[in-house]
């Protein structure tokens, strides 16, 4: 139904972001110590910038996603198709994956659960974050006080609440989530989620596992690279 | 076919006038999605020519309307014009669509059974999701109701 396209302004746009060089390293020394959030606003943001990325910085192939948590699309397609996509491409070393933000202007909520996801990078926690919040979408986006939800999810998954609620009550990584939506704009994305494949293929919408490892296959064919 | 509350499934088809159009660019908006058989048979024209008289009220409810049918796009083209036609439609030509909202299916005429589509509308909420779900619907009497569910 849906279906993959080339789109070559919005493929340059998105391949200078610059974002997600190198890996995390998180602030956590022990099992028992937690993951915490540092105070100065550039390690923040250097750091959560680096977290929203997964997979081997070697991998052949970067597969950029842009994503709305409140986007019920986004939700569909985390659910149905973000853990055989980790299995395939990013664990097996084929791609790195990089999520970036971009709420849709009827999701307001969307930011405060973006600077949720952000702060939680900082520490080093970005992925189990973005999965609590797309899982837990219909718990956060009624709730009188999202904040104090999010602190206690960043609890559950070992981060220092003090640091973290610093970081979310601060707008510490406004500058990260602004470029985000700025370079999803300018790339002339105008809906989530939206793909970006080896640089080179759009996937727009909330494609079927099958179409979407179709496209990134069709990608690693191109190259002379091996299918999983 | 689909119930109240399940998200509405994603797609983008081609549409009159060239380009495409895919649901998931509509969120912030209540869209009524119609499937139709054919374009520019009496029935359809009747309904499509509802939708069109009911436009501006269904803009006042944040609605945009959306036709579907297996109609290639040039068919839709003239379908459009003929009628001043003031929404778009979407060419299904495999069905896919039609099928994943269950208005593809068996229908009867003269004692003769066949595959095809089953008129009925989806009314879809800000959020993507199924609002309401209107089956065996009439064409002549679709789009006034439409209207006035959505007004109550």
């Amino acid at each position: 139904m849906t279906r993959a396209t080339g789109s070559r302004g919005l493929l340059l746009s998105i391949s200078l972001l610059g974002l997600g060089c190198g890996t995390i390293r998180p602030v956590h020394l022990t099992a028992q110590e937690p993951y915490v959030v540092p105070a100065d606003q550039e390690v923040v943001l250097q750091r959560a910038d680096r977290a929203r990325v997964k997979g081997d910085s070697a991998a052949p192939i970067r597969i950029v996603e842009i994503s709305d948590f409140e986007c019920p699309y986004c939700g569909q397609f985390h659910v149905e198709s973000s853990r055989i996509i980790d299995s395939l491409y990013v664990q097996s070393g084929i791609a790195r994956y990089l999520w970036i933000s971009f709420p849709n202007s009827t999701h307001p909520r969307a930011w405060p659960a973006v600077e949720a996801a952000f702060c939680a990078g900082a520490a080093g926690r970005f992925w189990p974050m973005h999965d609590i919040l797309f899982e837990r979408v219909d718990q956060w986006k009624k709730a009188v006080d999202p904040v104090g939800l999010f602190e206690q999810w960043a609890a559950e998954i070992g981060i220092d609440v003090e640091s973290y609620g610093l970081c979310l009550r601060n707008d510490v990584t406004a500058p990260l989530q602004v470029a985000d939506y700025d370079s999803a704009l300018r790339s002339g994305i105008t809906s989530t989620p939206f793909f970006v494949v080896g640089d080179s293929v759009a996937i727009r919408g909330a494609v079927s596992m099958e179409r979407f490892r179709s496209a990134v296959d069709s990608v690693l064919i191109a190259r002379g690279l091996e299918t999983p | 076919m689909l119930t109240e509350g399940d998200l509405a499934p994603d797609f983008e088809l081609a549409t009159d006038g060239g380009g495409s159009t895919q649901l998931s660019d509509l969120l912030g908006k209540r869209v009524v999605l119609y499937f139709y058989p054919k374009d520019d048979t009496s029935g359809c024209t009747k309904q499509a020519c509802g939708f069109r008289d009911y436009q501006a009220g269904l803009a006042e409810q944040n609605a945009i309307v959306i036709g579907v049918s297996p109609d290639g796009v040039a068919s839709h083209d003239r379908f459009r014009d003929k009628y001043d036609l003031n929404f778009p439609l979407l060419s299904d030509p495999d069905h896919a669509v039609a099928e994943a909202y269950g208005a593809w299916g068996k229908k009867k005429m003269y004692g003769r059974e066949y595959e095809g589509i089953l008129r009925s509308t989806f009314v879809i909420d800000a959020e993507g999701r199924i609002e309401k779900v209107y089956s065996k619907v009439k064409a002549v009497d679709n789009p006034r109701q439409v209207l006035e569910d959505l007004s109550s």
